[in-house]
């Protein structure tokens, strides 16, 4: 005979991870990756590490590249993106001229009246110079030319995104 | 489909011709971008992302089936180009944040489309819309900003679901997606089904569970996500879309580890819908619905995709109780298993073996279902076991049994679909089996198949029928009967089958003689002119599928009408052809298979009878034990078991997952029987009703934390997987009932319930051929199933189950209901389940969400009778049976009519069975729940505001329509072709 218990409240179970089950899991999965022995061994040999780390970084080559690279950054921060764009540009499309020059369909002539006699008349050094000037007027031609959105000119996409 | 050979960007690519093109490439491993396009929805064509060359032509690839001589280009450049617009246009309206966007878990389709074209900028700057993201239904959000009008929704909503809450105007400025025409999604006709969630392309419609902790990155303040956003765009201006796309890339693939997919089978009904469940450990990030489900591809209801919170409520049961007093204590499993063993093996000594009962679980699996009837018959030795199928499928096996030989549905959901005609009875389906309606709903609108409705109650599906009969309540078999005579007397009996086919074919006939359409129209009040209607259209249609349920089942005499609705089948033929058959509509999602797998008072699996000897023989052969020690005598059901603890012959029982204390009859004598045990153990998810009264509880699990199987209306056994661990020390019922058995000399061994399931198709020939093998993943099968895996969604096609192979037309008289109105009762209450209700509210009340839906219990009450008795919306009444009486709002509303009131069974307490009796069908003993007569008293106090609140679905108004209209958007003065460019992408 059992009469009937209305008033029973059932105890809330635990329901989801606690941060302890997160941080278990996190170290079984760095354990099976890895990850764990990775920077168990780097943490071990830390001092060595270190040494070498720091041998390589102050060789004054090392030292060059990071002090330029630090100068490049700061020099980029302050150009705005349409116009650097332009430029690196424009230096890309001169290049390629430059290595895409061919002197055969420009004629091998000098060219004549003006410049230094001796340059007008020096058939070879002309040759040299021509894809330079080449270039040149190419990589003006690319700064003349209106950038609203650099992927769009890189795509030849217009956009108003 | 023969095969054919295309020829796709020069490549000769053969497959099976008719299939539609974006598949075939597919499966070849092509992969034609494509967005707006879904295998269930078919080609809205609004999204102009798929084109490709035909003939020097622009086509949209979508548009295209696979046949032989198809020439086409998608390299063309004019193809690329009118992609790459497409998808600009839609990227015009959807702003990709993807790395911070809940839905970039693998299967956004925009995202993916979009890294896939890795197009270098878009086109179209995004441009914000009007209108405020809409959070007002509980389970999911709409983000017009995020919506590209793609109206994959709206094709769901209209012509899949067929709620037909959905539309898209494309004349509005800017064009969105509205709900019933403009309302929120609250107070809208939406049911929260879901389908417009499960189909969305990206995060435009999304769950709540999704939000905001889908990702890693997810769940960062606006405050920081904005800001966030704003710095990639600006970063893409000039480092271009890709690898920014590659970082969303990298962050949906890093999300995969952390997301679960599991299959799992829904437990809110009989229909037996299947879906993935996405999961963060114990976290439902959502329920995505697959093409590949068998019965419900990607359609779901409320219930199935929003009602899962229960799994971690809180009010859990996590630890085994223990009756201390006047109160529970929690106590080991050992110690409370080793009690539970102890006690029933001494009631056995003490008091024989009968004096014990089990009442199985219609929501457990079919192992369980097994198991808890080993348990009674092998190791106490009683057949005293039976499932909830006793309050409400009884009937309706019973009548099939007598006439056709199998209890379960004759056909397919696929044979509902292909019927002519589609007759309900008693069943407002498409609230209890809301998968199964839209189906008929999309027969119906897209196939014109027809539809007769018969229920007192006019229900959204009497709506929507071609013919609606409104009957007296407890008259069915007078018109089922005088449509049987009617086809007789007018020639459209089909005579040949009848010949063939059919035992008693005059013997019933002449049963008929009374029921004369007078006779029909004077009992049921149905006019004589409907009957013939019915009639005429029962008798003409090529095929007719009947679906009946707990309107006719829970009656005094169910039984008979079930019989009377079978005989109409067989006497118009309708039996043993695809689109044809008698179909009960199964409630619990397990309720077929409990019956099946042996938890009946008189049958082992398989429907195999207890008191044939070869039978036991069998059995005791399996089990290892000898005949005698298995009862030859048929035991208690529920009813009597309940009945013998009240008379202290029945001393013990032990109930599984099941909330009698609720939801059987005269509530007030069931619990005065509990009180009466002895002893009495109640193996649940919740501390129920039914678990106040025992001596111990134990803490199951739910079926998503377990594996199994399940029977679904159909027959149709699926496997589900465990989606979580069980949560605290809870346990799978197989696993408690394995270990309680091995505590009782009986040390089964189980350790999955894949050794259950071939234990019993090594002994049931119904289940000969089952194993989990064939129904890994997706893959099902309906019963009975040959010992070589041969299974049988249709029926009788090659006779019926019966000594020779003939149907039994079965005569029947008519018998007045054993409770109606009177003088002193003069009005009935019809009851039943509501589209967001479930077993006495023990799962879908712990959430939220589903009890904002409806949260207050109350009485429909018709107009008329409103008017009459000077009733007011919200206005309190007391109804009083002869047994009891509850007080409820009043909800006025023409659902029903006349005298017959309406009162949901799931809500409130004590709940409806204070009111109904123990007047039973004595064919079955299932309780006669929907003869009850009440009186009514209007109280003296302040109504209740809204019985039904605002925004419940049931104050919308349905806004039906063919789909998605892109014709109208291509004849905006706007609206140009692809690949030309757009002046107004963000309204196109």
């Amino acid at each position: 005979m059992a009469e009937r218990i209305e008033n029973y409240r059932v105890r809330p179970p635990k329901i989801g991870a606690t941060a302890e089950d997160e941080l278990n899991q996190l170290l079984q999965t760095l354990h099976e990756r890895g990850i764990l022995r990775f920077a168990n061994d780097l943490a071990g040999s830390q001092a060595e590490v270190m040494k070498v780390l720091v041998g390589g970084l102050s060789k004054p080559g090392t030292l060059n590249a990071i002090q330029n690279l630090s100068i490049l950054g700061m020099a980029l921060s302050r150009i705005p993106p349409e116009q650097f764009y332009k430029v690196a540009f424009a230096l890309r499309d001169g290049f390629a001229s430059v290595a895409g020059y061919q002197p055969e369909a420009h004629g091998k002539e000098a060219p004549g009246v003006s410049g230094a006699y001796r340059l007008l008349h020096d058939d070879d050094l002309w040759r040299a110079i021509a894809p330079l000037l080449a270039g040149l007027k190419t990589f003006a031609e690319g700064l003349e030319r209106e950038v609203d959105k650099p992927i769009s000119a890189f795509s030849g996409k217009s956009s108003d995104f | 489909m023969s095969d054919c050979t295309i020829r796709f960007d020069g490549k000769p690519l053969t497959g099976k011709a008719g299939t539609p093109l974006i598949e075939f490439l597919a499966g070849h491993g092509i992969d034609l971008p494509h967005v707006c396009y879904h295998p269930a929805l078919g080609t809205p064509q609004t999204c102009d992302v798929c084109w490709v060359e035909l003939e020097g032509e622009l086509v949209r690839g979508c548009t295209l089936q696979a046949r032989d001589g198809l020439e086409l280009s998608s390299q063309a450049r004019r193809a690329g180009a009118a992609r790459e617009e497409g998808m600009d246009r839609l990227l015009a309206k959807h702003e990709l944040y993807c790395t911070v966007c809940e839905n970039n878990t693998g299967d956004c389709t925009l995202h993916n489309t979009v890294a896939a074209m890795d197009m270098p900028i878009q086109r179209y700057a995004f441009q914000r819309k009007p209108y405020e993201k809409d959070h007002s239904n509980p389970f999911y959000t709409y983000d017009p900003d995020q919506c590209i009008l793609c109206g994959r929704c709206v094709e769901a909503c209209q012509n899949v679901e067929v709620n037909e809450t959905l539309s898209i105007d494309f004349q509005m400025e800017p064009p969105r997606v509205l709900w019933d025409g403009g309302q929120t999604i609250a107070g809208s006709s939406c049911v929260s089904c879901g389908h417009c969630v499960t189909v969305c392309p990206c995060n435009a419609l999304m769950e709540k569970t999704m939000q905001p902790d889908a990702g890693p990155f997810t769940g960062m303040p606006q405050s920081l996500k904005r800001p966030l956003i704003d710095l990639a765009k600006a970063l893409e201006h000039t480092i271009g879309a890709p690898p920014i796309t590659a970082i969303s890339k990298m962050d949906m693939h890093w999300r995969q580890p952390e997301i679960k997919r599991t299959k799992t089978v829904c437990t809110y009904c009989g229909v037996g819908c299947s879906f993935e469940m996405w999961t963060r450990d114990r976290h439902i990030l959502k329920v995505q619905p697959v093409v590949e489900a068998p019965v419900n591809g990607i359609s779901t209801c409320v219930k199935g995709k929003f009602a899962w919170d229960f799994v971690n409520s809180e009010r859990r049961l996590t630890r085994p109780l223990i009756r201390d007093g006047s109160s529970f204590r929690e106590a080991s499993w050992d110690e409370a298993l080793d009690l539970v063993a102890r006690r029933l093996l001494a009631i056995r000594d003490a008091h024989g073996p009968d004096s014990i009962g089990f009442i199985g679980s219609s929501k457990a699996s079919n192992e369980e279902a097994y198991l808890t009837q080993k348990i009674a018959r092998l190791v106490i030795g009683t057949n005293n076991v039976d499932n909830s199928s006793r309050y409400c499928q009884n009937p309706a096996t019973k009548g099939l049994f007598r006439t056709v030989g199998y209890g379960g549905d004759a056909g397919s959901i696929k044979d509902i679909e292909k019927a002519e005609l589609v007759v309900i009875v008693g069943s407002n389906l498409s609230e209890n089996h809301p998968v199964i309606a839209s189906k008929v709903k999309a027969a119906q609108k897209l196939r014109g198949q027809k539809l007769i409705v018969v229920d007192p109650r006019r229900h959204e599906m009497a709506e929507r029928a071609n013919l609606y009969l409104r009957p007296n309540a407890s008259t069915d078999l007078v018109w089922a009967s005088a449509l049987s005579r009617y086809l007789f007397d007018h020639g459209l009996a089909d005579e040949t089958f009848l010949a063939s086919q059919v035992n008693g074919v005059e013997e019933y006939r002449q049963s008929l003689a009374p029921f004369t359409l007078e006779f029909a129209e004077q009992v049921t009040g149905i006019p004589r002119a409907q009957l013939v209607e019915a009639a005429e259209l029962i008798g003409r249609a090529g095929s007719v599928c009947l679906l009946w349920a707990m309107g006719i089942t829970q009656h005094s005499h169910g039984a008979d009408t079930s019989t009377a609705l079978s005989n109409l089948l067989l006497v118009s033929g309708n039996y043993g052809r695809p689109g044809t058959g008698g179909y009960p509509m199964r409630g619990h999602n397990n309720v077929q298979g409990a019956s099946d797998f042996g938890c009946l008072k008189n049958m082992y699996p398989g429907y195999e009878k207890v008191t044939d000897e070869a039978v036991r023989a069998k059995w005791a052969r399996a089990w290892g034990v000898p005949p005698q020690q298995l009862s030859g005598e048929v035991g208690s059901d529920n009813f009597l078991m309940v009945q013998q603890a009240d008379a202290r012959k029945v001393r013990a029982m032990y109930i599984i997952g099941e909330e009698t204390a609720f939801s059987d009859s005269d509530s007030h004598n069931v619990h005065q029987a509990f009180e009466k045990l002895d002893f009495m153990v109640v193996q649940d998810v919740f501390l129920s009703r039914t678990a106040e009264f025992a001596d111990v509880v134990l803490p199951a699990c739910p079926s998503v934390e377990k594996e199994g199987t399940f029977t679904n209306t159909e027959r149709r056994i699926q496997r589900f997987y465990p989606v979580l661990e069980p949560l605290g020390d809870s346990r799978p019922d197989w696993r408690i009932l394995t270990d309680l058995a091995a505590r009782m000399g009986h040390p089964w061994g189980y350790t999955h319930p894949r050794q259950i399931m071939g234990e019993v198709a090594g002994i049931a020939e119904l289940f000969a051929g089952v194993s989990y093998a064939r129904l890994e993943g997706w893959k099902s099968l309906c019963w009975p199933v040959a010992a070589d895996g041969q299974d049988t969604p249709l029926l009788y096609t090659d006779g019926f189950h019966t000594d020779d192979g003939k149907a039994v037309l079965y005569p029947l008289e008519w018998k007045a209901p054993a409770e109606g109105p009177d003088d002193t009762f003069d009005l009935m209450v019809d009851n039943g389940r509501m589209l967001e209700h479930f077993q006495g509210d023990n799962q879908t009340g712990q959430g939220l969400g589903m009890s904002a839906l409806s949260p207050h219990w109350f009485v429909e009450v018709s107009p008329e009778l409103a008017a009459e008795r000077g009733i007011g919306q919200g206005c309190w009444v007391r109804l009083t049976s002869r047994r009891g009486a509850v007080e409820l709002p009043a909800l006025i509303t023409g659902r029903v009519a006349g005298k017959t009131l309406f009162v949901p069974i799931h809500q409130g307490k004590p709940g409806l069975n204070l009111l109904t009796g123990e007047h039973h069908d004595p064919d079955v003993n299932t309780p006669a729940y929907k003869e009850t007569a009440v009186r009514l008293e209007v109280l003296q106090r302040a109504p209740l505001e809204a019985p039904l609140p605002p925004g419940n679905f049931r104050h919308g108004q349905r806004t039906p329509n063919a789909g998605v209209p892109v014709e109208v958007k291509w004849m905006r003065d706007d609206y140009v072709e692809p690949p030309a460019h757009e002046q107004h992408p963000e309204s196109l």
